[in-house]
């Protein structure tokens, strides 16, 4: 009798156990399309770019050798690579500032319209709809020192004409400036959608315990509460800004002296004008592993303050 | 001298009436409930107390002085809300703090970092300190203190909660549905907490609630609220047993009250198959409503009582008593008739015929068809609150 039970619940646990494993395989087959396809387009080139960067691979050469850590070495000597490195953390330390405060701001000031609202924020959206590219002509001639507007009207204040993106100084802000226009409207929806889900109820409590002033509410209630969006809208402008490209490439090409070379551009330069696959390579990888330090760091460092 | 006084005020939101010409006045340290079901408008009213909605007319006085024009820190009232609305950023002891750093601190010492550099603040902080530690002694809080919001169960932020309102010692407390959130046993155990907590702090308290048992049993006065009028205002047991207005019978009570169409006589209203003695002041041959309490109807006949012939149709057993659900066979409508345990048993054999409860016709209540109280009981009732 008791050895019948003990038969029996063995072949329910071990016709169980193979219901389990039957499950756990269809579940495995299930996620392989999805696996496969992450391998192919994702990790399957980064691999292929890391192996490259450690060729003298020349486009089109049909003879390449491995030259080990050999690119990396190079690089970090590199003053063009260390030049643009260095430009292109300024242009990011102006843009994400720039940018997250902007966008704040405006959400601030269009979440009080009531009527007017879909209007600011469709206007403030705009530039985010545009193609940089086009939009880079624009701005060029915006700013170009004999016909641009901008120039006409210094120069009728008396105050000289100035020419942003021919001075050395001005060129990086410059080029910010454009960073940061663009990227407003698309922080601004970010931040308005943050705004839109802080509770009324803190508000109102905060005008109960007298912190109703503009400044406090701000400090007390929205900026803390806005905390997760925040970070959100840092990440990804940061990395956006990392990728600083089409306006190097159309309005400036690195000039003047080197002084707008950003890191894509002149990974651009020497991989596709110069056909140094490897060393191009290289800066693919270095700029990956740039960018990677900054979401690791901004979502395990900052969000466990962010969020209650 | 922190009496509160609404006069006529009211509130219109876009083309909705929410608030229409309502007036309240509330006694020093009175517990007043302002209950109705969600919409009529009670919230609102706690808003324009609190200064947080302005009224479109009327105004508020608070201890015999206008407010209308003051803001909300102003007014030194403090308001519980449903959600709690604790400041999920901040500790237990900052979210307590909150109203005390806002009144004593200048806006140079509330900045940030700068703020820790002026030479008052630590010692304004440590008092302020000390304060929220004595309410939080007081609320049995005084071990969550560090802890944020998101840590503590449901009863612990409704505590804090409170904490957040007894710090600054105000006025009126004006409280928005404060125990909703809670589970049902919680929320038992809060009613008696506040309760307690109103008759130490001696303090005036609005409390707005959708549930008539909170009402019943916390407070000193209820106002009955109905698409943004008082409907009634006065004593539990006076909106219990003596409702001027059919919205406030059927609210008030659990069960709910019977409600049985009747008509009236020349010496009374007749009910079904009863024919119950009540002076009325409505002529006769009109249709009325006729207000049974559960316990107005009794299994036992009593000798010169009406009786209404029903069919029992199911029993709610509660332990201690029982609700047995009749059914009037002639005109389809429901009773619910409240019975001790041993009443039931008695009767028990008899009910599967059709069976005889008396009716006390000196506790019926009679409506008539606009839903205003139409017997005698509620005239002399009348008499005696205005001679009063």
């Amino acid at each position: 009798m008791t050895a019948g039970v003990a038969a029996s619940s063995r072949r329910v646990s071990a016709s169980r156990s193979v219901q389990m494993r039957a499950e756990a395989l269809a579940g495995y087959a299930f996620a392989t399309p999805a696996l496969f396809l992450i391998i192919l387009l994702l990790i399957a080139p980064i691999m292929v770019v890391f192996l490259m960067s450690l060729t003298d691979y020349q486009l089109g050469a049909l003879k390449w050798s491995w030259v080990g850590l050999g690119n990396y070495s190079d690089l970090f000597a590199d003053r063009i690579f260390l030049r643009s490195l260095g430009n292109t953390f300024i242009y990011v330390a102006i843009v994400v500032p720039g940018s997250v405060i902007f966008g704040l701001f405006i959400a601030i000031l269009v979440q009080e319209r009531t009527t007017s609202k879909a209007i600011y924020q469709t206007i403030f959206f705009l530039p985010v709809t545009t193609t940089l590219i086009a939009m880079s002509v624009v701005w060029h001639f915006l700013l170009n020192p004999s016909l641009g507007p901008l120039s006409s009207l210094s120069r009728a204040m008396g105050l000289g004409e100035f020419d942003v993106f021919g001075d050395p100084d001005l060129v990086l802000f410059g080029l910010a400036v454009i960073g940061i226009w663009q990227l407003v409207g698309f922080n601004m929806i970010l931040f308005l959608a943050g705004l839109t889900a802080i509770p009324r109820d803190l508000y109102d409590a905060a005008d109960i315990d007298g912190a109703d002033g503009a400044w406090d509410r701000f400090a007390r209630v929205t900026w803390p509460m806005l905390g997760p969006t925040t970070l959100f809208v840092v990440v990804t402008t940061t990395i956006t800004a990392f990728r600083v490209f089409d306006t190097v490439a159309v309005i400036t090409r690195g000039n003047p002296m080197g002084r707008s070379d950003v890191l894509l551009y002149t990974l651009y330069k020497v991989g596709f004008q110069d056909f140094n696959i490897g060393p191009a390579s290289a800066m693919t990888i270095a700029f990956l592993v740039f960018v990677l330090v900054v979401a690791l760091v901004q979502a395990f460092v900052i969000d466990r303050r962010t969020h209650y | 001298m922190s009496n509160l006084e609404l006069t006529a005020i009211s509130k219109t939101f876009g083309t909705t009436r929410v608030l229409n010409d309502v007036s309240l006045s509330v006694r020093d340290g009175e517990f007043l409930t302002l209950v109705g079901a969600s919409g009529c408008g009670k919230s609102t009213v706690l808003r324009v107390i609190a200064g947080l909605e302005p009224q479109d007319a009327g105004s508020v006085h608070i201890g015999g002085r206008a407010v209308d024009q003051l803001r909300p820190k102003q007014r030194n009232v403090a308001m519980v809300f449903q959600s709690y609305a604790l400041y999920p950023h901040m500790s237990v002891a900052e979210n307590m703090s909150m109203p005390l750093v806002m009144q004593r601190l200048n806006l140079a010492e509330r900045l940030p970092l700068l703020g820790r550099l002026m030479p008052n603040r630590s010692r304004v902080m440590t008092e302020i300190a000390a304060e929220v530690d004595a309410v939080a002694r007081q609320l049995q809080i005084e071990g969550l203190l560090s802890r944020k919001p998101a840590q503590l169960s449901g009863g612990q932020r409704q505590r804090v909660a409170l904490g957040r309102s007894m710090v600054r010692h105000p006025d009126v407390f004006l409280m928005d549905e404060p125990l909703s959130n809670l589970d049902a046993k919680l929320r038992v155990h809060m009613r008696t907490e506040l309760t307690e907590l109103h008759r130490r702090l001696g303090v005036t308290f609005i409390y707005v609630t959708h549930d008539q048992v909170e009402a019943m049993t916390m407070s000193d006065r209820v106002a009955l609220m109905d698409e943004g009028r008082i409907v009634q205002l006065g004593t539990p047991s006076e909106l219990y047993h003596n409702p001027t207005d059919l919205r406030v019978a059927r609210f008030i009570g659990s069960p709910q009250v019977n409600i049985l169409s009747g008509t009236t006589t020349g010496d009374g209203v007749a009910v079904s198959d009863a024919m119950l003695q009540i002076p009325v002041s409505v002529p006769s041959g009109q249709e009325v409503s006729v207000g049974l309490r559960p316990e107005a109807l009794s299994l036992d006949a009593v000798a010169g009582r009406p009786h209404l012939s029903a069919k029992l149709s199911h029993v709610e057993n509660l332990g201690a008593e029982v609700f047995l659900h009749f059914v009037l066979p002639d005109t389809g409508s429901g009773v619910v008739l409240r019975a001790t345990l041993d009443t039931y048993e008695k009767h028990k054999s008899r009910f599967d015929r059709l069976v005889h409860l008396s009716v006390d016709a000196s506790r019926a209540l009679v409506f008539d068809a606009a839903g205003h109280r139409v017997d005698g009981r509620v005239q002399a009732a009348l008499r005696l609150a205005v001679s009063a």
